[in-house]
């Protein structure tokens, strides 16, 4: 065994993307038209499968044990090659595929399918990845950049259309500042201190340089940079623009690989950087910081979540607002780093699972020219196509989080981490917002099921797509074992949920 | 017959009260298949089987009486357990189970109900004949016939409870029989409403006997009673303030020193005095009453007259041990009636509806059994009620014939009931008139009739007796006052109730007078007139009417058949000889009936009633004669009037004195315009209250707790969504707020600190970490830091000697940045353990 | 013939006559009584049937004389077979405890066949709606009889049919399900009443049938679990899966008001039931810091727990606000008369008839049991708003309606606030009074709202102004009316006096209500007279008087499926009103039990009642039943159900989409 089984699930997904990329540039499809369109099914196909491919491969790792698989520690500090990493590989690389296998029914009923959206998908996959594994300041912003990027040129993917240009832009300009506020914050970081590695800076902390103004300063901008990626309010308001200029399987990417790999960015640093008494106390540290974004975050996507008329938005919102609660476990690991960090990588996952299944709902709901958006686009479809609708209202359930849904057990989870971390407000609130949150997303099966749409308007025309449909199996059926037997996937964030292999 | 059913499984039971019950189900369920001819063999069948059952039942009891040396004989059957409860001041329990008894008291009224009651259903089923329901009249006059005797033979007070709302509820529906007009159906909803307050205190007066008594069965309630009268405070029940003065909060200056507390037994017996008066149509209850009399005329007879009204001077009778707890309550009971047969009496002078002057005469009378009652003279108010049964009934029977046959000529319920269109009946209903005239006898009194005797014993009870608390003697009531009827109560009650006879001499005459003598006054009505064609045809849809020629003078009233003349013929001789079961006067050595009843009051009446002048039993005896002169003058008085007035003078200084009077005419006429009282006052209290509460209900609580909810999340989502408007620069200007934010909380110092218990009186006090800080203590409480300068220390140890008031430790915080922050700690030894659990 | 018999109201007498059908009547009578005698020793219940059926008034074709006759007879042999004492002649106590310690998988079946069949149904044809009702009735009967076993076992203090199989180790989340005498009769009352709401559904109900049957067999199943489970977990995820299935009923089988109405109930619930699971989190954890970490979700070990006040009053409050939204109690009860009004028929009787019991019977379960200190705490004053919130002031309401679906919602409120009071209360009698009067109220409201339906289905207007002499010509209709009406006002011989009295009578031998047990006892009584008020007001203007509109003038009578599905309530009015001991004789030891603990647990602690230290763990309770000792393992029928339902999603969308 050596180092390259333990990179797998990275090689796989970068050299798949070039892969990919070539194979794209160099086909001669006929059915391709001037504007590069046409003849990229198969690529869709390509993408999952070097996409699942990595997974499987992150799975074999985990089954071997990180330990066993030679000496990891070769990358260290810039990768940290654990089972936390894997667990993130696994979720980054499910979120991935789905998003291909949207991307491949999406773009194709469309007119907008352009192989090099796959090759995005793949390089901001690898990005994502990389970050999760970042143990080191200058890995951490490659890989937040090539995530990034990616994430950018996705949403301006609909070049034919304004709000995706503009979108795409907002987010192209608000994500360099933060990235700029990122990057600085670090070098201030590296001057106070003199490491760039996570763990050094970590350590560094009882040192003079760690307790020096300047590093405080710079903690403070690298926190603003994460809370940026994960979309937490006041820096939120970049996502409901982009999301919902994106075509639809660019903001299933977003909202759950972009997503999940700004948070292990945020739980690696948190922990390995920012983990000493100081920077943990209630007092004057993060937590209460996070706490209040946490709160925030959830009131404010929530409720502006429920005053929405189209349904994309209302899941941009939506997502946001799990960040909200994903903060929460976030909160919960000042007491219990393992205990928070588990409750957190069990809810991306089913959060992953959940959102990419709605957003895959919502793309099987529409057809050419007739996208379903709006609410309105959505009423009476229960009653003509009961299987989309039944689809879709199992992910909306488990993202209110009902039993017995994965959504249910991501909140349980959390919610438990807090209650024990002593949380009680900050569940209270959450729980609150919850019975918020259940408004808007029932409000979607009022219309499936208990409207019929208005007078003139047509019903909903379904598409049909192989690719979505394979989607949407994998997430319900992810929804429904993770909600019937938690217990075992939730070992495996346990298992996860330290850093290293100690 | 005892040693086939033995006394204290007395099964015959359940033939008297299911052969009604059979024909209630076999009537409601299957009647429209059997017809009408199998319905009347049905019921008939039914009730007078049980009539006869009950009159075995009567023979083995009088056996079973004379067998044991007059004692209190009960035939029990139990049928099954019903249910059972908490009870008892140690919440024992009370088992209550369909158990059913016959003893001296219910015997007789179990014979009055199915007896009269079978003469009822004879005359009804002709009466009734032809009615579009009549299989369904019979299955609610058999079901009520069921009820009255679950009523009756009920061994516990919730089984009573079972035929108190049966009867109720059958009052109700045949009430409302015929249900398509609505005042009918209002009717009914009245007296079930009326009745269901009182039912509210007879619910009362259960829980209150189940706590106190610790049983609700005759027997256990009598072994229990003691405790109803207790000076001790557990048995005194608190009505005001609420609770027994225990409040503390705000507004205890409002609570009196004293709280205001009454016996145990005081509240049991006005609990069921409500229950009764609700039943009994008593004020202030009584309202009820003349409504029912919407229902078809049997059903007044029987129910309204005769048997179920009669329920609640049953109860107290039955319960007479309890009430005479409560010289109080007894006292309320008298003059509740005293009042009722005085009001009812004055309404009655001026009515002209020939069955609305007989129902206040019910009322009235009513009043009169309470009266008795309330004095202590139980067997003598049972004693009316029995009387009553049979005159009142026939009263109801003849005014049902002269209705019948009226109605056979004006087919109008309101003007075949109007005694101004009638007069000189007994041409034409020789029987109806002959057997109207002997049930007025009995009822104003005309010596040596039933009525007579009955009435003048209650008067004669009322002035010479006088309640008192049998325990009174008991010596834990030697420090404790107890209530005492004032003396000039017997005098003024005699008073009343001689004037409400005096007036019922003359209502009734009038009545008789009315309707019997002088000139028959419907051939007018009953004359082809434009008006009268128009009325009949807008009023009445029947069939048969409209084929009535109505240019020809039509047919006399005529006599009824005689399935409903030979009930009045009994009904008749009974109030005229029934009277010989109970004289008065010394006219037989021993007065039967009140001999019958005595070991059922003896239990009540030793020591709780007595004579009046410190018991004085020969001036009672005295007083006998000079008392029923009373009685008699008041008979004389208000017959001689009516006939002046009404046959003399042919009705003229009635008009006169209406005309002279006329407020006052009205108001009578407007029945004292109680039910507008009522209306103006409680009814509407309720209403609005119900109004204010929906009104509440859709705007405040709805309003708040939904819409309002609802409203701050949208509006406030509506605001936020405001900064959302698509502006790159609102965007960033809200990341800096953020950013601003979170670097005035990394900027400043925050001092925060915990204490802990580190044994031996040890208290640590530590600082929350933070990154960069430096802490400066003040251990000692001076108010001056201890060290110089800012150190990493982030804890103090502080020793703190027990009884030692608490040290302020001060801690000052510099963070990073220079910033300094201070904040003072309290240490206190905390407060041991309460328990050491 | 028939017509001739409605129309004669005139002189001639119809004879009794005999036909064949009555000739084989009473042949069948006979044979069937020798039959019975055979196996019963007694042709008691058979000649009930029979005498039953005679009697059923001859508009009714066999096709309802059959049904309702075997009903019945049905009623009958219970009446024999349960009656107290009966069991004491057998030798019946050791296989009692056999029974008891056993278990087996008997809860477990009831809940998996509704369940299953939801699963099941949702792969069986749209089209096929015989077919889809055939199922549905089977299924509910199957868990009828299923539960027709729990009978056989004399409840006494304990739980029964135990099973308690470890579900999530980590988290000490077992499958622990089984029930006691509190549970038993909502049991059965569930498992009685679905199948008649959903006989009488099928009659309305022609669009989307096959939802229709999955969110019924759905519904059933979440009742049927939350009243078995007694892991808060297991509880929790039933109680959820309450609210999807009523959710869907309102919204698209409901009135104009449909979705405000299915919104509103669906977040009102929704709001108490994630403060509860805050509070279940809290409470599990508090228990593994005194248990070495290993939290529990199991009841019997939570019911350990020894929690200071301000932790108890704050978990206490989260679990009843949970349970008083559903009751429902003022002044959280205004989602009630919403959702009941725009609910379809079945949806009204299932959510008054068992769901609102799901409020009763947690707090009595798990607020009270529990949290003992702060329910005494509490329960005065909460006795007050119950007396005044809801008998008095739900009573005013309700006689305000216009819309008689809304009256029967608000009458709900003052019914359950006797429930409640009685819970309050905490005497013997209070307390059998409250379970009886969940049963009484479950039946007879039921029956209110099935037979309100009726009317719905002729006319579509829920106004009682619409309405005006209907008793001519609906007369047998009318007569049920008045029967449901009078069991509601709880006149005695019905089942609504028993639950009333009990509990008047309980609450004023109260100890718990501090100084105000005897107002209490006097406001709930006030009820009394308040229910007579509006119930009478209804049926005064529905039934009686002038027919008013033409169109009531040609209404139809209850006809045959209306008349199966309403008669067993009524004969069960009659049956709980007459022989309440059957009932009494089950709940009366559990109800003593959970007062003993109660007073136990008050009784214990000093002064302010409240254990004041920290938390710790008492012994367990004498009646609590032993976990197995075996190795815990994952359940395997959870395992199955988990792959059958992946299957089932995953099926769905991909037979639809091509």
């Amino acid at each position: 065994m050596n180092i390259a089984l333990a990179l797998s699930p990275l090689l796989v997904v970068g050299i798949g993307a070039l892969l990919l990329m070539l194979a794209e540039a160099f086909s001669t499809n006929p059915s391709r038209d001037l504007a590069g369109t046409g003849g990229t099914g198969g690529l869709a196909l390509g993408a999952t499968t070097v996409l699942f491919t990595s997974a499987a491969f992150a799975c074999t790792v985990w089954m071997v044990g990180v330990e066993n698989v030679g000496d990891v520690s070769a990358v260290a500090p810039w990768l940290i090659l654990d089972r936390f990493t894997l667990f993130f590989d696994i979720t980054l690389c499910l979120g991935g595929g789905l998003a291909s296998l949207l991307a491949g029914g999406y773009l194709l009923e469309h007119r907008i399918d352009r192989g090099e959206f796959y090759a995005l998908i793949l390089f901001a996959t690898f990005g994502a990845m990389m970050l999760a594994a970042a143990g080191d300041a200058l890995t951490l912003f490659l890989g937040l950049e090539t995530m990034s990027i990616g994430a950018y040129a996705m949403t301006a993917f609909r070049r034919a259309s304004a709000r995706s240009a503009e979108g795409a832009l907002k987010y192209f300009l608000l994500g360099s500042f933060a990235a700029a506020l990122l990057i600085y914050g670090f070098a201030l970081i590296y001057g106070a201190t003199g490491h760039t590695d996570l763990a050094g800076i970590g350590a560094s902390a009882r040192s003079a340089g760690g307790r020096s103004p300047m590093f405080i300063v710079g903690a403070l901008l690298v926190l603003v940079g994460m809370v940026f990626k994960v979309s937490a309010v006041p820096f939120h308001a970049w996502a409901p623009d982009a999301y919902e200029g994106a075509p639809t399987p660019a903001t299933a990417f977003m909202a759950v690989a972009v997503k999940a790999g700004a948070f292990a960015m945020l739980l690696r640093v948190l922990v390995l950087a920012l983990g000493d008494a100081g920077w943990t106390s209630w007092a004057s540290g993060w937590p209460p910081v996070v706490a209040t974004l946490c709160v925030l975050t959830m009131t404010v996507a929530n409720v502006i979540a429920g005053r929405q008329e189209s349904v994309k938005r209302m899941l941009a919102y939506s997502s946001i607002a799990h960040a909200g609660y994903l903060l929460l476990g976030v909160t919960a690991m000042m007491q219990n780093p393992a205990q928070g960090i588990a409750s957190v990588l069990f809810y991306l996952l089913a959060y992953t699972a959940s959102t990419a299944g709605a957003f895959g709902a919502l793309i099987l709901c529409g057809s050419f020219e007739r996208e379903a958006v709006s609410y309105e686009d959505l009423a009476g479809i229960g009653k003509r196509h009961p299987a989309p609708a039944l689809a879709f209202s199992l992910f909306l359930v488990s993202l209110a989080g009902i039993p017995p849904t994965a959504g249910f057990f991501a909140k349980w989870f959390i919610f438990k981490a807090a209650i024990e971390g002593g949380l009680y407000w900050l569940a209270i609130i959450g729980f609150v917002n919850s019975v918020i949150g259940a408004y808007y997303y029932l409000r979607v099966l009022v219309f499936m099921y208990m409207r019929e749409p208005a007078a003139g308007a047509e019903f909903a025309r379904p598409m049909r797509s192989g690719y979505v449909t394979a989607a949407l199996l994998v997430s319900a059926i992810l929804v429904l074992a993770l909600g019937l037997t938690p217990t075992r996937y939730l070992d495996l964030a346990i298992g996860a949920a330290t850093f290293g292999n100690g | 017959m005892l040693s086939l059913f033995p006394a204290n499984d007395y099964a015959l039971i359940a033939v008297i009260l299911g052969m009604p019950l059979l024909g209630a189900f076999v009537n409601g369920i299957w009647g429209k298949r059997l017809g009408d001819s199998a319905v009347k063999l049905m019921t008939l069948t039914a009730v007078g089987v049980s009539f006869a059952a009950a009159v075995v039942a009567f023979i083995a009891l009088a056996q079973g009486v004379s067998e044991q040396n007059d004692a209190h004989v009960r035939l029990t059957w139990n049928a099954w357990e019903w249910m059972h409860t908490t009870g008892g001041r140690d919440g024992q329990n009370i088992p209550i189970d369909v158990k059913f008894s016959i003893d001296q008291l219910n015997g007789i009224m179990m014979l009055v109900v199915t007896g009269v009651g079978f003469l009822i259903h004879l005359y009804a089923t002709t009466y009734m004949a032809g009615d579009k329901g009549y299989a369904r009249f019979f299955a609610y006059l058999n079901l009520f016939i069921f009820s009255m005797l679950v009523l009756i033979l009920a061994d516990n007070l919730p089984l009573l409870f079972v035929g108190w709302e049966g009867v109720g509820l059958c009052s109700y529906l045949l009430i409302g029989f015929w249900y398509e007009s609505a005042p009918n159906a209002a009717a009914g909803k009245k007296a079930f409403l009326a009745n269901r307050v009182g039912d509210f205190g007879l619910l009362c007066a259960m829980f209150l006997l189940a706590h106190y008594t610790g049983a609700l069965d005759w027997n256990g309630i009598a072994n229990g009673a003691s405790s109803l009268v207790h000076p001790g405070e557990p048995w005194r029940v608190h009505v005001w303030p609420i609770g027994g003065g225990q409040y503390t909060g705000v507004l205890h200056f409002l609570q009196p020193l004293k709280p205001f507390t009454v016996s145990a037994a005081t509240a049991v017996g006005l609990a069921l005095l409500l229950g009764c008066t609700g039943k009994s149509a008593q004020i202030p209850l009584y309202i009820w009453l003349p409504d029912a009399m919407a229902g078809p005329t049997p059903v007044s007879a029987l129910i309204h007259a005769a048997t179920m009204v009669t329920a609640g001077v049953y109860l107290i009778c039955r319960l007479s041990f309890v009430f005479v707890l409560s010289p109080f309550t007894m006292m309320v009971i008298a003059i509740v009636g005293a009042s009722t047969a005085l009001l009812a009496a004055t309404i009655a002078l001026v009515q002209n509806d020939i069955k609305k002057v007989l129902a206040y005469s019910t009322v009235s009378q009513l009043g009169f059994m309470f009266l008795g009652v309330g004095v202590g003279a139980f067997a003598a108010g049972f004693f009316h009620v029995f009387t009553h049964a049979f005159f009142k009934a026939c009263l109801f029977l003849c005014a049902g014939s002269v209705i019948h046959s009226m109605h056979a000529r004006i087919h109008d319920d309101d003007k075949a009931q109007d005694i101004r269109r009638m007069g000189g009946l007994r041409k034409w209903l020789p029987l109806t008139h002959g057997t109207f005239a002997v049930a007025t006898a009995a009822i104003i009194g005309f010596p040596f009739t039933s009525g007579f005797f009955s009435k003048d014993e209650i008067l004669y009870r009322a002035y010479v007796d006088r309640t008192i608390n049998p325990m009174a003697s008991s010596p834990l009531f030697k420090h404790f006052k107890l209530y005492e009827p004032p003396t000039w109560i017997g005098p003024v009650l005699y008073t009343a109730a001689v004037l409400a006879a005096a007036m019922t001499a003359f209502y009734m005459c009038r009545l008789y007078f009315l309707t019997f003598w002088g000139d028959f006054k419907g051939w007018t009505i009953g004359r082809p007139s434009l008006i009268a064609k128009q009325e009949l045809g807008d009023e009445h849809g029947h069939d048969d009417h409209h084929h009535e020629d109505l240019t020809s003078p039509g047919y006399p009233p005529h006599e009824s058949p005689w399935q409903m003349t030979v009930p009045l013929i009994v009904l008749a001789a009974f109030s005229l000889f029934a009277g010989v079961l109970n004289p008065g006067f010394g006219i037989l050595k021993e007065k039967p009936l009140d001999h019958w009843l005595e070991p059922v009051f003896k239990a009540a009446t030793e020591g709780a009633v007595v004579f009046g002048h410190g018991n004085d039993a020969e001036w009672a005896e005295h007083l006998e004669w000079t008392l029923a002169l009373g009685g008699i003058g008041a008979f004389l008085f208000g017959t001689g009037l009516a006939y002046w007035m009404y046959v003399a003078q042919k009705g003229k200084p009635a008009a006169r004195l209406a005309a002279e009077f006329p407020g006052a005419h009205q108001l009578l006429l407007d029945k004292w315009r109680i039910d507008e009282l009522y209306d103006a006052t409680i009814i509407s209290m309720v209403d609005s209250l119900a109004d204010t509460s929906a009104a509440l209900d859709k705007t405040v609580i709805d309003g708040i707790l939904a819409r309002l909810t609802a409203l701050i999340v949208a509006a406030s989502g509506t605001i936020l969504r405001a900064f959302q408007n698509g502006v790159v620069h609102m965007y960033a200007a809200m990341m800096v707020v953020g950013i601003a934010g979170m670097a005035w909380f990394f900027a400043v110092p925050h001092a925060n600190a915990t204490v802990v218990d580190a044994g031996n009186d040890d208290y640590v006090v530590s600082a929350a970490p933070g990154v960069g800080y430096g802490y400066r203590w003040d251990a000692d409480g001076d108010g001056l830091p201890d060290q110089p300068d800012f150190a990493e220390a982030s804890s103090v140890k502080l020793h703190l000697e027990p009884g030692k008031g608490p040290i302020t430790v001060g801690l000052e915080v510099r963070n990073a940045f220079g910033l300094v922050k201070r904040k003072s700690i309290s240490v206190a030894r905390p407060q041991a353990p309460i328990s050491s659990l | 013939m028939q017509s001739a018999e409605h129309s004669s109201h005139a002189k001639h007498d119809a004879p009794l006559t005999i036909g064949p059908s009555q000739l084989g009547a009473v042949v069948a009578a006979a044979v069937a009584i020798a039959i019975a005698a055979r196996f019963f020793d007694s042709g008691v219940p058979v000649v009930a049937a029979v005498i039953i059926a005679a009697l059923v008034p001859k508009a009714h074709g066999w096709d309802v004389r059959g049904p309702i006759a075997a009903m019945a007879g049905l009623l009958a042999l219970f009446i024999v077979r349960m009656w107290p004492g009966a069991e004491a002649a057998a030798p019946a106590t050791t296989a009692n405890a056999a029974n008891a310690a056993v278990g087996g998988h008997t809860l477990t079946w009831i809940v998996a066949v509704p369940l299953a069949g939801a699963l099941g149904i949702l792969f069986m044809p749209r089209q096929a709606h015989a077919t889809l009702r055939a199922a549905t009735m089977t299924l509910m009967f199957a868990a009828l009889v299923l539960a027709l076993p729990l009978l056989h076992v004399s409840m006494g203090r304990g739980y029964h049919f135990n099973e308690d199989v470890m579900w999530m180790p980590r988290f000490g989340i077992h499958y622990h399900v089984a029930i006691d005498g509190i549970s038993l009769w909502l049991v059965l009352l569930t498992v009685f009443i679905m199948p008649v709401a959903t006989y009488a559904s099928f009659g309305t109900i022609h669009t989307r049938l096959k939802d229709w049957c999955f969110a019924l067999l759905l519904l059933e199943a979440g009742m049927l679990g939350a009243f078995f489970a007694l892991d808060l977990f297991l509880f929790y995820v039933f109680w959820e899966l309450m609210l999807i299935p009523m959710y869907i009923m309102i919204g698209v089988w409901g009135g104009s008001g449909r979705i405000y109405s299915a919104v509103k109930f669906f977040l009102y619930t929704f709001f108490g039931s994630v403060l509860m699971l805050g509070a279940i989190l809290y409470i599990a954890y508090a228990y593994a810091r005194v248990n070495g970490g290993q939290p529990s979700f199991d009841y019997f070990e939570l019911e350990r727990l020894m929690l200071p006040r301000h932790v108890q009053i704050w978990l206490w409050a989260a679990f009843t606000l949970a349970f008083v939204i559903k009751v429902p109690m003022f002044p959280v009860h205004t989602w009630l008369p919403d959702a009941h009004t725009e609910a379809p028929t079945a949806g009204s009787v299932l959510l008054a008839a068992v769901m609102l019991k799901m409020g009763t019977y947690g707090y009595l379960r798990f607020s009270m049991g529990l949290f003992p200190e702060a329910s005494a705490e509490f329960g005065a004053n909460l006795a007050g708003v119950a007396v005044l919130g809801g008998i008095v002031y739900g009573a005013l309401c309700a006689w305000k309606q216009t819309d008689v679906k809304r009256l029967i919602a608000y009458s709900s409120v003052a019914h359950l606030g006797y429930v409640m009071l009685g819970l309050f209360a905490l005497s013997q009698a209070s307390l059998e009074g409250s379970i009886l009067q969940m049963v009484n109220h479950g039946v007879s409201t039921g029956m209110l709202f099935l037979l309100f339906g009726v009317v719905y289905d002729r006319r579509h207007t829920r106004q009682i102004d619409e309405f005006g002499g209907l008793a001519k010509p609906m007369p047998v209709y009318a007569v049920l009316f008045v029967v449901a009406t009078l069991a509601s006002i709880g006149l005695p011989g019905t089942n609504g006096f028993i639950g009333e009295f009990m509990v008047i009578t309980g609450t004023f031998a109260s100890h718990n209500l501090g100084h105000f047990n005897g107002v209490q006892a006097v406001g709930a009584a006030v009820g009394v007279i308040l229910g007579a008020i509006y119930m009478l007001m209804v049926v005064q203007k529905m039934f009686f008087g002038p027919i008013t509109r033409k169109e009531n003038a040609v209404l139809q009578d209850i006809n045959a499926r209306e008349l199966v599905a309403v008669a067993p309530l009524a004969m069960m009015i009659f049956v709980i009103g007459l022989f309440p001991n059957i009932f009494l004789s089950q709940i009366k030891d559990a109800a003593a039990r959970v007062q003993n603990d109660f007073d136990g647990r008050i009784m214990m602690n000093p002064a302010p009642r409240y254990y004041e230290g920290p938390i710790r763990l008492t012994s367990p309770r004498m009646e609590q039943p032993r976990a197995p000792t075996v190795e815990p393992t994952v359940e395997p029928s959870a395992e199955r159900s988990v792959e059958a339902q992946a299957q089932a999603q995953a099926a769905v969308p991909a037979g639809e989409g091509h």
